[in-house]
């Protein structure tokens, strides 16, 4: 029995590790994006929530299929294209993700804040393919250290909710 | 700088309860059973209570629920500054840094705060009725009345975004908002012209257990002529 | 043992180590997925409000959804409405929790095996409509043929709900209005008006209510509770004295500046006697109301032989002194009114409203309006007709019903299942698991509020004219169907005549309809603000009576956009007008007070004329609080929270009993009794009140709440069982002992 024992202790031991060293998993998107291709146009055009809401918004395939009548070359099966258009949802996976507890407002940050987007984004603007990871890491000190330096609100309630 | 406070005539007031449905959805307040309402872990920041007040022959209902005391005494306990007494003078409670000690549940002298005894659960399909403007509280925290900070947060935005001041009816509590009565009066005690400064100089005017000296921003109105 | 790690160790832990890094890094996606789900998917949290109609009670208020992605989040009051002005009660707010109920019908259904606990089996809309219509055609040919039952909601959809069913020759029956129970039947018989009362709180001075919830739910529970504030501080008068006779503490009487507990049977000697003395000391007007009442000499003597306070003091336990000042302070203030609850007794609303003529209080601001109407069709009440059913006076063979109202009712049959053992096919048309439904041979679920098309006649409690309407708020989240659709579907199946009555195809085709039917009537508006529909009434009062030039297709959806259509026309007169236009004013001739039985109890001996029963000498008389007590879903768990606060008993039922007795038997905070009657016993939490009468015991009673679903369930037995077969309307003999 003995002989099984510390096997099992090595084989967990290194699981454990493996999920608590490395960073986590890169996200596969359904999708290979081209942020690159698409950023002449502003964000705001597929992110409609940008400026105008809570959120930003990931566009879904009714925002695609307005500039693109079909599937965009390469990218993308002819099949896949036609489940998309035909209103099936894009499993995006999304990047950049707050607590559950932050109250984080697009419009506030974007319209009176006058913060452009790769303040938070980073360069995502100019990946050619989606990256697996949120380009910046946000936590709390970056956005207290631009609070501070802009003299906005350090409420903690301002933001935490 | 804003100074929010409430003021509450129990003469209008019938004890009809709608301020703590609206309190309940509006702040994703989870439900409660007949097990752990019966030992006081009821999931309200704000319900009715049986109070003796002078001059009445028997006793009144009272809606309390967190008072937005200017002197807290609840935050002076708090070791971790979890909760503090914010420049508008609301109390906040910052649910991450609270680690779940309970002093400020014993120091609150109106039992208004409230500890998360379990995680928060809906049923599958009820999921998605929450509120996304405000988080559910896990297991271990402490929880209160805000005063619906949320609301106070997007008004002043839109208010930014349209270019304009706050103005009084931007910022209304799901509670006020809801009263059939028409009891409940919110708005600036900073303010000398609002409704609610000068309700709460009225010779009505009262203040729960002020011989603490607390010094709630909640004002009730006292019954009778 | 070598010190060397042998080849096989090497392998064992190699593959152990490769075995580990699989399982962390299946661990770590496995955590990433995870993660995002957690985050929750809100696709733009983009905010939207949508009026609807509140159905929980028969108010018909306005309200407002506050939807997040589509969907909805919270519920308010439409500001517009003029019914809530953008309030709303509890139990409209939980109507959120009736959309999301995890334990709503799916879709139709029916039931497995009859008697025994209920099991149902999904059936395809097309399946169970025929069904239906099958068991429908054939009972057309029997003797009592089919019953059907249905809340008394106003508006197309009723009327289309009548059509379908007289032209399948079925006997309606209904779980009347609160007006229409009582108050408009005897306000016509005492002024000839065709007309609904319409009682002006906001503007009295003082109100002598007899029983009546003002402060909870009474006729139309938003529109009580704005009336009751401004009663209490309106903006430019005095604070209002409020007095409540009631027979048990409640809500009214424990914000009432003086509360009289009188058992609901003896109020009306107390409003007659308070009467008798206002004529003893001259203080009503005879000369005016000589002019309009034909028998106020018979009247007047009536009350001045039978109900002088001696008399009416030993009757009802007030002592004189209070019924003397009872009766000076009515008329000691410029504006008084007397209300009464909208069931009470025949005696008491006619001993109300006479007193109401007595003190000048009709068709005076702060008094008693009447707001003319056509003619009410005789429409049977459906608690009887189902306790017909139940004691087996009348056998139809199919019995439908649309709402459990009825069975709801505290009039009503106290054990649903004797009728299901009665009637061989039972349908029902709610889309809820409750006490119909539990009965139901087969289930034809119709939408809830959220999701219905409304256009309806609202209960009368405002001197405007209103209908709300409004399309769905929301999406269909189950497979219902609204009523329109149903009773189409109904009627096809059926064939004949009573397709031939159906001339709409969807509840959208009769809400349009009767959309069209407003436009088509150039008065009134699509809901405005307060200060424009006060405008309004200005000008119609003038004699303006302009619609704005719209399109009726502009109007339509200018209707449908706002929540509703109202007429603030008011007829201020109508009353004094039907006096003097028809008969006489004719007061009620009150029976003498059993005057044996008076003279019995003022010497003692009242105890030989009615031999308490010994065993169980407590009489208990039952209430439905009114937090939870609905016509829809009865699985509402945010309201059973509220129950029996601000005493501290949610989510229970409790028993209220005198100090005396809670002296007795040493009653404390939280102490559990069981009630025992000659046919159940119950356990429940005992609540101590001061003020309650002897001998006297108040169980609340929340109907449905025994099949409804998770929430419901925890509410346990239904008190009802005390009662027996009979029905819960009348007090029954108990013992009490504590556990």
């Amino acid at each position: 029995m003995r002989r099984y024992v510390f096997p099992v202790i090595v084989a967990v031991l290194v699981a454990v590790g493996w999920v608590l060293v490395l960073p986590p998993a890169p996200m596969a998107q359904p999708i290979a994006f081209n942020h690159a291709k698409h950023a002449s146009a502003a964000c705001v055009l597929c992110h409609q929530g940008a400026t105008t809401g809570v959120r930003a918004g990931i566009p879904q395939a009714d925002t695609c299929t307005r500039c693109h009548a079909t599937a965009p070359g390469g990218k993308i099966s002819e099949a896949a294209w036609t489940g998309i258009a035909s209103g099936r949802r894009i499993a995006w996976q999304r990047l950049t993700r707050l607590p559950d507890h932050v109250a984080f407002s697009h419009r506030r940050h974007t319209g009176p804040g006058q913060l452009a987007c790769a303040s938070c984004h980073g360069d995502v603007a100019q990946r050619t393919a989606p990256p697996d990871r949120a380009p910046v890491r946000l936590v709390m000190t970056t956005c207290l250290s631009c609070h501070t330096r802009e003299g906005a609100s350090e409420d903690c309630a301002g933001c935490h909710r | 700088m804003s100074r929010w406070g409430l003021v509450i005539d129990l003469d209008r007031c019938t004890g009809c309860q709608a301020c703590v449905v609206a309190c309940k959805h509006e702040n994703n307040l989870p439900f409660s059973t007949p097990e752990t309402a019966d030992v006081g872990r009821l999931m309200t920041w704000i319900q009715l209570v049986a109070a003796d007040l002078p001059g009445r022959p028997m006793p009144s209902s009272l809606p309390l629920m967190c008072q937005q005391c200017d002197r807290p005494p609840c935050t002076d306990v708090c070791p971790t500054s979890a909760t503090y007494l914010n420049p508008e003078g609301i109390v906040a409670q910052i649910y991450p840094r609270c680690i779940g000690c309970r002093y400020c549940t014993n120091a609150c002298p109106y039992a208004v705060k409230i500890f998360n005894w379990t995680e928060p659960e809906w049923p599958e399909s009820m999921a998605g009725m929450r509120n996304p403007d405000v988080s559910a509280r896990p297991k271990g925290v402490v929880e209160k009345c805000t005063f619906c900070h949320h609301r106070l947060i997007a008004a002043r935005e839109r208010a930014r975004v349209a270019g304009r001041e706050l103005a009084p009816e931007d910022y209304v509590p799901a509670c006020v908002q809801i009263c059939p009565a028409e009891a409940m009066t919110f708005g600036d005690l900073s303010d000398p012209h609002s409704d609610v400064a000068a309700l709460a100089s009225g010779p009505r005017a009262f203040r729960w257990m002020e011989e603490l000296g607390t010094q709630p921003k909640v004002v009730y109105l006292r019954e009778g002529e | 043992m070598s010190d060397a790690p042998s080849r096989r160790d090497f392998l064992v832990y190699s593959g152990a180590a490769i075995a580990g890094v699989t399982l962390g890094e299946t661990g770590r996606r496995w955590l990433g997925r995870m993660d995002e789900r957690a985050a929750g998917w809100r696709d733009r949290g983009i905010e939207t409000f949508a009026v609807s109609v509140c159905r929980e009670c028969l108010a018909g208020c306005g309200i407002r959804v506050r939807l997040v992605d589509g969907v909805p989040v919270k519920i308010d009051g439409n500001p517009l409405c003029p019914i809530a002005r953008g309030r709303l009660c509890a139990k409209g707010q939980a109507a959120l929790e009736s959309y999301f109920d995890p334990d709503r019908l799916l879709g139709p259904a029916h039931r497995i095996a009859r008697g025994g606990p209920a099991r149902w089996e999904p059936l395809p809309w097309k399946d169970a409509v025929a069904l239906a219509a099958d068991k429908i055609t054939r009972a057309a040919g029997t003797p009592d043929g089919i019953v059907v039952v249905a809340a008394d909601e106003r508006g197309p959809e009723a009327e289309a709900w009548t059509r379908v069913w007289r032209a399948a020759g079925a006997r309606l029956a209904w779980t009347p209005q609160p007006t229409a129970v009582r108050l408009r039947p005897r306000l016509r018989h005492l002024t000839g008006a065709e007309a609904d009362p319409i009682f002006d709180i906001e503007h009295s001075s003082y109100v002598l209510s007899f029983g009546a919830p003002l402060a909870d739910d009474w006729l139309s529970g938003v529109w009580a509770q704005r009336s009751f504030g401004r009663f209490r501080r309106g903006v430019a008068s005095s604070r209002g004295r409020l007095v409540q006779i009631d027979g048990r503490r409640s809500a009214t009487a424990r914000k009432a500046d003086e509360w009289l507990a009188v058992a609901p049977d003896q109020q009306s000697a107390l409003a007659y006697g308070i009467a008798s003395v206002l004529f003893r000391e001259n203080r009503v007007d005879r000369e005016r109301l000589a002019s309009v009442a034909g028998n106020l000499g018979n009247f007047e003597h009536q009350l001045l032989t039978y109900y002088t306070p001696d008399n009416v003091a030993s009757e009802t336990g007030v002592p004189v002194v209070t019924i003397l000042r009872m009766a000076r302070e009515l008329v000691a203030t410029p504006r008084p009114l007397v209300i009464v609850e909208a069931g009470a007794s025949v005696a008491l609303v006619d001993a109300v409203l006479s007193l109401n003529v007595l003190i000048g209080a009709i068709d005076r601001r702060g008094g008693l309006f009447g707001r003319g109407d056509d003619p009410l069709p005789e429409r049977d009440d459906a608690a009887a007709v189902l306790r017909d059913v139940a004691e087996g006076r009348l056998r139809p063979s199919v019995l439908v019903f649309a709402d459990s109202s009825a069975l709801r009712a505290l009039g009503g049959p106290n054990r649903p299942e004797t009728l299901a053992e009665r009637v061989p096919f039972v349908i029902s048309f709610s889309p809820y698991v409750d006490e119909a439904a539990a009965i139901a041979d087969v289930i034809l679920p119709a939408d809830v509020p959220l999701e219905r098309w409304h256009a309806m006649v609202p209960a009368a409690a405002l001197g405007a004219e209103v209908i709300p309407v409004a399309a769905p708020a929301v999406k269909r989240r189950l497979d219902t169907r609204d009523t329109g659709s149903l009773l189409h579907a109904l009627a096809v199946a059926i064939g004949g005549p009573v397709e031939a009555a159906c001339s709409w195809t969807s509840s959208e085709d009769l809400v349009r309809a009767e959309v069209k039917r407003l436009a088509t009537a150039k008065r009134g508006t699509p809901f405005v603000t307060t200060y424009e529909t006060e405008w309004m009434q200005q000008l119609e009062s003038g004699g303006w009576w302009a619609q704005a030039a719209d399109s009726d297709a502009a109007f339509s959806d200018r209707v449908l956009a706002s929540g509703g259509w109202v007429d603030p026309y008011f007829d201020a007169g109508q009353l004094t007008e039907a006096l003097r236009g028809g008969r006489s004013l004719s007061f009620p001739l009150p029976e003498a007070l059993p005057s044996a039985q008076i003279a019995g109890r003022a010497t003692g001996a009242d105890a030989a004329a009615e031999p308490p029963d010994t065993r169980f000498p407590i009489a208990l008389v039952a209430f439905q609080p009114a937090v939870a007590a609905t016509s829809g879903n009865a699985n509402l768990p945010a309201l059973f929270e509220l129950l029996g606060q601000p005493d501290g008993v949610p989510w229970s039922l409790w028993v209220e009993i005198g100090s005396e007795l809670a002296e007795r038997l040493g009653v404390q905070a939280r102490t559990r009794v069981r009630l025992t009657s000659a046919h159940a016993s119950l356990d429940v939490m005992a609540v101590r009140v001061e003020g309650m009468p002897a001998g006297v015991a108040a169980l609340s009673i929340v109907p449905g709440a025994q099949t409804a679903g998770r929430w419901s369930r925890l509410i346990g037995k239904d008190p009802r069982r005390l009662w027996g077969n009979d029905p819960a309307a009348r007090a029954c003999a108990v013992q009490i002992a504590r556990i």
